[in-house]
Order: structure tokens, then sequence, then C-alpha cells
């Protein structure tokens, strides 16, 4: 993905998409994103849970609401649509089609 | 039904797993983005979606916080893996049996399903160990000393009857009789307790079980009989659990003396542990709550002993039984009797179960004992305080429109329901809900005692006017009952701090005096209606000695403690203020909105004052004496009853105490030996060490024996 000039902006036009966070523990949590801050404490709604390997559940359970520090966190990742949803309308907002 | 994937542990029979990543392939890593994003934002920036507040962001969960998150990974568990159909010896299956109760059990203690009986993983993989969904199940390793029955028919139906257990367990306690959190834990994590499959089935499912094991020749006599012991006794704990007490009374003691009797089998026996390399170890995951739904923190329970565990099982059973003696007696007033009985000697608290299964035996929203029309209650409540049929007193009061009639009715059934099923609350609620029942009880007495003043007494014989008269005080009587337990009960709670116990006491023996008032009258007017020989005299004339000897306690209490607390801490401006906010129950403006003056409340904090000084001055009396006499009053009343073949007529421990006479008795044994103790105070500049356990002189304290002089 191509980062945007600004990436507040960018991180900005990710709010309410849905965010795949790896924790340091092996936990895989799948919510919507709905804020952070400068420490990078990530908020996410609706959030599932899910932890691989045997004799685990492989359906993963509704945590809701959580926040996830950046200590905590080994990957974060968007869903490709969306990303390359959000790149577009950034480069028609540079380049003047979207006001 | 949760249903976790077996497969991992199920390697060995050669199937795949899958792991999908969860959410699928398209997404692409934006971790560098966030990065560069907190190195661009000012320290106090936020990013937030429109519509979410700081405020809302507040109730997320941390994520790493092992107080909040549930599924976080603590240290280095060492984690056995668990599989469903691994084989196992009897003896590691009496194991699970056993523990699998004791985790029952602490959840009957008000502990979480997730951290008690969920631990037993079988109960997440019940469809893996059904013999019919086994189509590999001869490629599993045969060994004639593991049948795989033990694991597919026996543990099966096991796991199968505790769940249906604690189904019905949580369909009674969810009946609101006994609270939720406090005395029972709802949350069931979306785990079926099997709520859907009949009692019968699982009734079924047991005893095709020990069908099995009655035939089989693959299990060693010894433990074909411990694992037979024990699925009869969850078939027992069904049936028990199944049936109203009320529907088949004989039938249902029956099942409970087996139960009892199996129990008693149980606790003579014992199992040794497995050996550290037995796939029993990984039955149970106390960490199990990081994979079910719920928010509550994993809270690993330290398993109490096997004996602990069958004691606890005894106090349910002895609580049922208990309820099968009370469902036969049609006495309100013997349901009040054991319950305060309950509540003041130090037996074990019954179950949030039993004490529901109580509540709903005496009422069960339509109906009172399963028979009566709450009317019947009305009936009663004066039949059991005088010994006088309603019919008589409705006769009295037959000039009083029936509206009226109907309203005093309903307000006694409104207060008398909850009163009694409140005696089965935990210790704590049951004071509270009494202190509440004061203002109801006055509202009673309002209601009858405006009704009485409207009547023509000039038709009605001296008799019947005096009738009359205690007919209309008998709320009174209950309230004040209400108002000295929740005095008391504050000794039994440990509530009371040092210096505002010799209040509590002064306070009790206020309202004593005003009880023991309306006991004379009420005597009085059973002796003018030749009503001796009822059981409501008999009980008056036990409540009148027994609470004549209590207040003789208190008042030496007072004294006592007034004499050895004279330089008190707080100034009384801020003593009035404690007392006012502990007393609130007696300090209520709603008593201002009835017309009838309230009895003993509010305490007259003037006159407490000055029977302090009182006491201060008065060099003669002695609290030493004042105990003496009580011990006296009491050691007659057990006198009485012991030589009651003697026929000297004033035996009355029994009164409404039915089959519980003995208990009664017991109390006043353990007043009698705190009388003995207390007499050891001697003269006014004693001091005594005195110690409050109400586990051995209930609402008094002992001298500590080096301390006597």
């Amino acid at each position: 993905m191509s980062v945007a000039s600004n990436p507040i902006d960018t991180l900005k036009s990710l709010l309410r998409s849905t965010l795949r966070i790896t924790v340091t523990d092996g936990r895989i949590f799948l919510g919507a994103f709905v804020g952070t801050d400068k420490p990078m404490n990530i908020l996410l709604t609706e959030t599932e849970e899910f932890r691989l390997g045997p004799g685990e559940n492989p359906n993963g359970r509704y945590v809701g609401q959580v926040m996830i520090p950046w200590k905590m966190i080994t990957k974060i990742e968007a869903q490709d649509l969306v990303v390359e949803t959000r790149d577009q309308l950034n480069k028609d907002v540079r380049d003047g089609y979207i006001m | 039904m949760f249903n976790f994937s077996a497969l991992g542990a199920m390697n060995p029979m050669g199937m795949d797993v899958d792991d999908e990543i969860p959410g699928g392939d398209d997404f692409q890593d934006i971790t560098e983005l966030f990065a560069q994003a907190s190195a661009a934002m000012n320290p106090e920036e936020m990013i937030m979606m429109d519509g979410f507040s700081l405020h809302d962001a507040m109730s997320a969960l941390e994520i790493g916080e092992p107080r909040l998150d549930t599924g976080m990974t603590v240290g280095t568990r060492d984690k056995r893996p668990f599989n469903p159909l691994a084989p196992l010896l009897p003896e590691e299956l009496c194991w699970i049996i056993d523990r699998s109760i004791s985790y029952e059990m602490e959840w009957h203690t008000s502990n979480q399903l997730a951290h008690s009986v969920f631990t037993l993983l079988y109960v997440h993989h019940l469809q893996e160990i059904d013999p019919d969904m086994l189509p590999y199940v001869h490629l599993l390793v045969r060994d004639p000393e593991r049948p795989i029955e033990l694991v597919t028919v026996v543990l099966r139906a096991h796991v199968s009857g505790l769940l249906k257990c604690c189904d019905l367990a949580w369909r009674e306690l969810s009946k609101g009789g006994v609270n939720e959190t406090e005395d029972w834990q709802a949350d069931k994590c979306e785990v079926s307790l099997l709520e859907g499959w009949p009692v019968k089935a699982a009734m079924a499912r047991l005893t095709d079980a020990i069908d099995w094991l009655t035939r089989t020749t693959k299990v060693p006599p010894q433990w074909r009989d411990a694992l037979k012991l024990r699925l009869r006794f969850r078939l027992m704990l069904l049936r028990l659990m199944e049936h109203n007490v009320h529907s088949d009374v004989a039938r249902f003691r029956q099942v409970l003396f087996e139960a009892q009797r199996l129990l008693s089998i149980m606790k003579n026996s014992s199992i040794s542990e497995p050996s550290d390399n037995s796939p029993a170890n990984a039955a149970f995951d106390p960490y199990i709550a990081r994979r079910l739904n719920t928010f509550m923190p994993i809270r690993v329970i330290e398993l109490p002993t096997m004996e602990e565990t069958w004691a606890k099982l005894e106090n349910w059973l002895n609580g049922w039984e208990e309820l099968t003696r009370l469902a036969q007696i049609g006495d309100v007033s013997s349901w009040d009797v054991v319950g305060n009985l309950r509540n003041t000697l130090s037996t074990p608290l019954r179950p949030a179960y039993v004490r529901s299964s109580t509540q709903s035996a005496f009422f069960d929203g339509i109906l009172v004992l399963d028979q009566y029309p709450t009317s019947w209650l009305v009936s009663r409540f004066f039949y059991e305080t005088h010994g006088v049929h309603y019919n008589r007193i409705t006769m009295l009061f037959g000039r009083l429109a029936n509206e009226k009639i109907t309203d005093i009715e309903r307000s006694i059934v409104k207060t008398i329901v909850p009163h009694i099923r409140g005696q089965w609350f935990n210790p704590p609620r049951r004071r509270r809900h009494l202190a509440k029942e004061i203002l109801e009880w006055h509202i009673v007495y309002d209601k009858l005692s405006l009704a009485v003043a409207d009547l023509d007494y000039s038709a009605l014989s001296p008799q019947d006017q005096s009738l009359v008269l205690a007919t209309s005080l008998t709320p009174l009587y209950y309230r004040l009952s209400c108002m000295r337990e929740v005095l008391l009960s504050g000794f039994l709670l440990e509530l009371y701090n040092a210096y505002e116990k010799d209040f509590a006491y002064w306070y009790t023996a206020k309202i004593l005096e005003e009880q023991l008032d309306l006991l004379d009258e009420f005597v009085s007017v059973q002796n003018m209606l030749g009503l001796q020989e009822t059981e409501a005299h008999q009980e008056l004339q036990f409540q009148r000695i027994f609470l004549t000897a209590i207040q003789k306690m208190c008042e030496a209490m007072f004294s006592l403690l007034v004499k050895s607390n004279i330089s008190r801490p707080q100034p009384w401006s801020q003593t009035r203020q404690n007392l006012m906010r502990r007393y609130k129950w007696a300090y209520l403006d709603r008593y201002e909105d009835y017309e009838t003056a309230a009895v003993a409340t509010p305490p007259d904090l003037r006159q407490y004052l000055i029977e302090m000084s009182q006491v201060v001055e008065d060099e003669w009396s002695s609290s030493s004496d004042a105990f003496s006499m009580a011990q006296s009053i009491l050691a007659d009343l057990i006198e009485a009853e012991s030589s009651k073949s003697d026929s000297t007529g004033s035996a009355c421990v029994g009164g409404w105490a039915a089959d519980w006479k003995d208990e009664r008795l017991k109390v006043l044994q353990i007043l009698v030996e705190t009388c003995e103790s207390l007499r050891g105070v001697k003269g006014k500049s004693s001091n005594p060490k005195l110690a409050w356990d109400p586990s051995k002189s209930l609402w008094f304290p002992l001298i500590n024996n080096d301390q006597k002089e």
C-alpha cells in the first residue's frame, strides 16, 4: 500500500473499517477500528478474538469493545479493498477530482 | 452448544487440521502506517470515529491487562493436550467424576460456571464422545484395562447428568428468590446445559450406563461398584430436582433417603490422585474461560478437599430433607420459626438452590404450599397468633365495609409472603429485607387500627371487645419481632463496632419491653377465651418467657458496656448522626403518611442518654445478678420441657417449632452457657475482656476465661 503524505489522514480514512490485529501471545483480533491516540492504543468495537492451534476454538469468541496497547501488537492489517479504496480516494482528492 | 475442535487432539487418527487465518487472505500489513501516524501526532491528539467519545472508549476491555483480559495467557502454563477419546482407567474416571462434583458444588457456592463446572473439558466435547458418532472407533488403540466404553458410555452419561442438574438448578435459581451475583452466578458463557434435552433422556442415559456397568466384565468389580454408585447418585439428584416437593412427598423422601445413603457410601471411599502422566490430568482446564464467551476475569478456584465437597452435598441434602418436613406442615409460623433458627444457629448456610426451592415450595406465585390460595395466609395469621379461627374475627368485623376488609387482607398477604420467603435469603440480604418490612407491618397495623376504631363496640361482649383489640395489635407484634431480629442479627453479622453495641442492646431491650407488654395482653385474652390448650398459647407463653430472659440479658449488657466504655471517642453529635444512619429504617419520613403513631420508632435518644448516666451513677445494681436471673429463667424453660412427662403444664418450648423443638432447646442451652460466662463479671470496677463470637454465643459475648475474676 502506498502511505499518503499525511499518515494521520490515512489513519482517519481507515476509521470504521475492519482491522486484523495480531498480539504478542498469538491471538488475533478482528474488529472495527474506532480510534487511537499518540501512544497507539488502538480501539476496536464488535471485536472477535481468535486463537489458532490444536484444541483451540476456530470459531472465535466475541469480546466486544477492546483497547489494544501498542506494546502488545505485532501486526496490524487492513482489508485490501478498504486500503485500495482509501488510496484511490486520497489520490482523487490530490488530483482535484473530489473537493 | 459451543463446539471446540477436538481435531487437533485427534491427530493420531490421521485427520487434518484446518488452520485458516480468520478474516481471510485479502488483508495487507499497515503496521508501518500506524507507526508513522504515531510519530506525526501531537501528544494529546486523538483520532476517533464521529460519535465515538472518550467516555465510550473508557468501557473498552484492555487487552494484556490480566484482570480484564480473560483471554490472556499468563506465564508459561503446562498445557497438556486434551483428547476426549483418550481411554481411561476406571479409577481415573472415578477421580474425574468426583472432581467434577467438587466443581459443581463450587458453582453452588456462588462461583462462575466458567470457573467451575465448565473447566471439565468433556462438557465441551459431548458430541465427540458419542459412540454413534465415532466411525473411526475401530482405529483407536484397544487397551483391555481401559475400555473405551468407560468414556463413551459412563463418562458421557455422567457429564450429561451433571449438565442437566446444572440446568435444573439454573432454572430454579433464576426464579428470583435468591440474588444473582450474590447467591449464584448465572453466566452460561453460551455453553449448553442441555436445556432442550428432556430430563428423562438424561436419566435414561444414566440408567443405560449403570446397566452396561452391571453387565460388563471389562471393569474390575470394585471400580464397577464405585462407578455405579456415582451414576446412581446422579440419577437420584436428577429425580429430586425434577420433582416438586409437594407432588409426591413420600416418593420424594424415599429418593432423598436413597441419595443420602449413597452419599454416605461415597464419603467413606477414597479415590487416589491419577499418576502424573495420566490423561485424566488433562480433563480439567481452569483457564477454560479464556476460550468462552465471557467478560469475567479468570479466577482459578482452589478446589476443596473431597471431605469438604461431601459435607457441602450433605448440607444440600439435609436442606432438602428439612424442606420435605416443612412442606408437610401447614403452619406458617413453623416456617417462620425454622427460618429464624437457621439464621440464628451457626449451621452452614444452605446452598442457594435449596434456599430458592424452599421459597418456591412456600409460594410459587399462585398457591401457598402448592394448595392454598393466598387468603388462607390471613386466616393462619390470626389463628396462629391468637388461637382463634378467622371466621370468628370476621364475624366481629362484620359491620366493616367489605372493601376495607379486603384491603387489610391484601396488605397482610403482601407482607407475610415476602416475610417467610425472606427467611431463606442470604443473611445480610435477609436483614435488609426485614428492615424494609418494618414499615410494611406498620401499614397493616395502621389499616387494622383505623378499621377497629370505626367498630361499634356496644354490641360486643367484653371478651369479644378484648379479642378485637388484640387482633388489631397483631401486626404490631410481628413488626416488633422484625425490629428485634434486625437488631440482634447485626451481632450475628458482626456489624456493630465497639461503641455501637451498648445502644444496640439498649434499643433491643426497649423493643422487647413493648413486645412483652403485647404478649401479656394477648395471653390474658387467650386465658379469658379459654384457649390455654392451643399451640398459639404455647407459642406465646414460650415467647413471653424467652424474650423476658433476652430482655434481661440486653439490659445487663447495656449496663456492662456503658460502665466499661465511659470515655467515648466521639462527641454526642457525631454519635447521634451515626445512630441515625445505622438505624435509618427507624427514622423514615414515610411514617408521617400514616395516622397511627409508630411504636418504638424512632428510638428515644434522650432517654438513652438519661439511662446511660443513671447506669454510670448506679453503684448497687449488678449485671451479674441480671445474667443470673436470665440464666435461671432459661434453665427453668429447659427443665420444664425435659420434665414434660411429669405433666407440670409449664412446658411450652414446642409451640410452633414442631419438629425443630430440639434446635430451640439448643438456642436456650447456648444462652444459658452465655449467662454462666457473663455472670462472672463482678462489681463496677471490673473491665472484663468480652469476645463476641456468634458461632459460640449467638448475640452476646463471652468472657475470656483468663480475664475472669
